[in-house]
């Protein structure tokens, strides 16, 4: 038998080993101290009243089931109801919305404005730059530049 | 029409009843069956008892766990169910469910009572008388301290060796109920129980290094 299955077998029966495990105990050392410390970490089999408070476990955990279902169906009848209330409140307020009586409608103010001609810059005597040295006189021929393109009968004799 | 033949008395043959798998009887359950509730925390109740009971100091408290823990599993079944009838198979690891939910139960309950450094039902585990009464006290010392060792196992080797141990279920259900393979959970236990010697080892040897008195 090797140490593998000897600790299998151990872990089923730690306070009783028997048979072919024990004689693979008798000559290992390392299989007895797990022996020794498996029947130390195993627990003590339940007594007799908790045996006894175990059997009522059914009862008590049925009664605790429908509890609990209770408290579900009630949470749940609550949130319906919620649902309900606010599902309701939309649908009042938007009918009173829509079936509401239109508001009148005021008459629009007119208001007069008085409309002035277009101002050119001209006219406008405060665009007038007012220095009489910038301005060319009119009949000064030399102040004029002709910077347009040639017109295309230019040059041709009439 | 055929001549009617003296027909003999039909015989009765005992037939043993199979008994129901979890599947049907949580099925049965969740359609109203409330006996089916009985019959499963009947049959389960034992070994998810001896799981908590590791974690806890007083009954009560296991019975507390235990029960907590089957009401989850059956509500868990009420979630998958659904699930479960439109996949093929649809069966429900009911047994592997509860043991799992315990654990996590007994876990968290211990973590939240802070109840790591006590001897877990020290007070119910009888004194043993053979012997002398020093060497039943130091027999009771190392149970106390090995039970703790087991508590401050890595996680999964403390699920491996409680289900081992404590439930008593087979490698291969151990492997089932955690997720792994049954390879796995023995090589896990191999571990926790390499580990456990070691802890028992050190706690048996006298302290070395001692201050001399003067």
């Amino acid at each position: 038998m090797q140490c593998e299955d000897a600790e299998v077998l151990l872990s089923e029966m730690p306070e009783a080993p028997s048979g072919e495990l024990n004689e693979h105990l008798a000559g290992c050392r390392s299989c007895r101290q797990t022996a020794t410390v498996l029947g130390l970490a195993s627990l003590p089999e339940p007594t007799a009243l908790e045996r006894a408070a175990l059997s009522q476990l059914p009862l008590r955990a049925h009664q605790a089931w429908h509890v609990k279902e209770a408290r579900r169906f009630s949470v749940q009848r609550v949130a319906g109801y919620a649902l309900a209330a606010g599902l309701g409140a939309l649908v009042a307020s938007a009918s009173f919305l829509s079936f509401r009586a239109p508001t009148p409608v005021l008459p629009q103010q007119v208001k007069a404005v008085e409309q002035r001609p277009a101002e050119t810059l001209g006219e406008d005597p405060d665009w007038d730059v007012g220095d009489e040295g910038l301005a060319a006189p009119a009949d000064d021929e030399t102040a004029f530049f002709d910077v347009s393109w040639p017109s295309l009968t230019e040059g041709e004799e009439q | 029409m055929t001549a009617s033949t003296p027909s003999s008395p039909p015989s009765l043959s005992l037939v043993r009843a199979e008994p129901e798998s979890d599947t049907s009887l949580c099925r049965a359950f969740l359609e109203g069956d409330s006996k089916a509730f009985g019959e499963l925390v009947r049959r389960h109740q034992d070994t998810v008892y001896r799981v908590v009971r590791r974690y806890v100091t007083r009954p009560e408290d296991g019975f507390d766990l235990a029960q907590r823990a089957f009401l989850q599993a059956f509500e868990a079944a009420r979630r998958t169910l659904p699930r479960l009838d439109r996949a093929s198979g649809g069966e429900i690891p009911f047994r592997a469910w509860v043991l799992r939910i315990a654990i996590n139960l007994a876990k968290n309950h211990s973590r939240q009572t802070r109840r790591w450094r006590l001897a877990p039902l020290q007070n119910v585990a009888p004194l043993r008388t053979e012997g002398s009464a020093q060497a039943a006290l130091e027999h009771a010392e190392a149970e106390a301290m090995t039970r703790q060792a087991v508590l401050k196992l890595p996680k999964r080797q403390r699920e491996v060796f409680t289900l081992r141990i404590d439930a008593g279920l087979p490698f291969a259900e151990v492997g089932r109920t955690l997720g792994i393979t049954e390879a796995n959970a023995k090589t896990h236990f191999h571990y926790a129980v390499k580990r456990l010697r070691e802890e028992v080892e050190a706690l048996m040897q006298p302290p070395t290094g001692a201050p001399h008195a003067v």
